[in-house]
């Protein structure tokens, strides 16, 4: 197991070097800053990156309200939606522009 | 299963089989497969992976004291490749024992120069009255 304490494998990227750049749609319009990325799979299959939430400002997480399974006081998710309604969305990986 | 990789992953603390704390996810490893999807490889682990994702001239100090506290070769971050991961919740629970795994330096640095000062910090009593 040691060996597996080497450097990252060739061709890698981190996803800490995603979260935080800016997000652009196929057609070069900015559709906002990363703040995560969506994995869907299991460990055993494969946790395959999907999707990402991109936020209109950098601190548009509100944490982690848009996430279905979100649970929590019922105000503080109402007024999660709001604001995330006006700042935060979801987008599928495939409609990102990637050469950036 | 839908997993956010910032939300649900990155930070969390990591358990070996038994329990025993490992450390936190500081980064997690990505590679573009065959069909030009990304999916996830490792968990990084280290102070080096931390600074250089908190960013910054913080995050540069941070990730250039780890750099030089390195000892081991190659170097890098502990790397814990993602199938070695048995469940993923409050905290990730890996399906091997840490004593597999490299530990961190900072960990090791501490234990050599600071743990082993504070009386009664060895396993064994008898080493403490020598």
């Amino acid at each position: 197991m040691n060996d597996q304490a080497a450097n990252d494998s060739v061709g890698s990227i981190r996803a800490g070097d995603l979260i935080g750049r800016p997000a652009y749609g196929r057609g070069g319009n900015r559709l906002g800053t990363i703040a995560d990325l969506i994995v869907d799979g299991d460990i055993r299959t494969g946790l395959r990156v999907t999707g990402v939430v991109v936020a209109r400002r950098p601190w548009g997480r509100l944490l982690g309200y848009e996430r279905e399974q979100a649970t929590g006081p019922w105000l503080l998710q109402a007024l999660a939606r709001v604001v995330m309604h006006r700042r935060v969305r979801t987008i599928r990986w495939d409609e990102l522009d990637h050469a950036g | 299963m839908r997993v956010f990789l910032g939300f649900d992953l990155l930070d969390r603390q990591i358990l070996d089989s038994e329990g025993l704390p490992v450390g936190n996810v500081d980064d997690i490893e990505l590679a573009v497969g065959e069909d030009g999807v990304l999916s996830v490889t490792a968990l990084l682990v280290g102070a080096q992976v931390w600074g250089t994702r908190l960013g910054g001239r913080l995050g540069d100090t941070i990730a250039g004291m780890a750099a030089r506290m390195q000892r081991r070769t190659p170097a890098g971050p502990i790397r814990i490749p993602i199938d070695q991961v048995r469940e993923t919740g409050a905290a990730v629970t890996l399906a091997i024992s840490r004593d597999l795994l490299v530990e961190p330096e900072l960990e090791t640095w501490l234990r050599e120069h600071v743990i082993v000062r504070i009386p009664g910090a060895s396993a064994d009593p008898e080493a403490d009255k020598s």
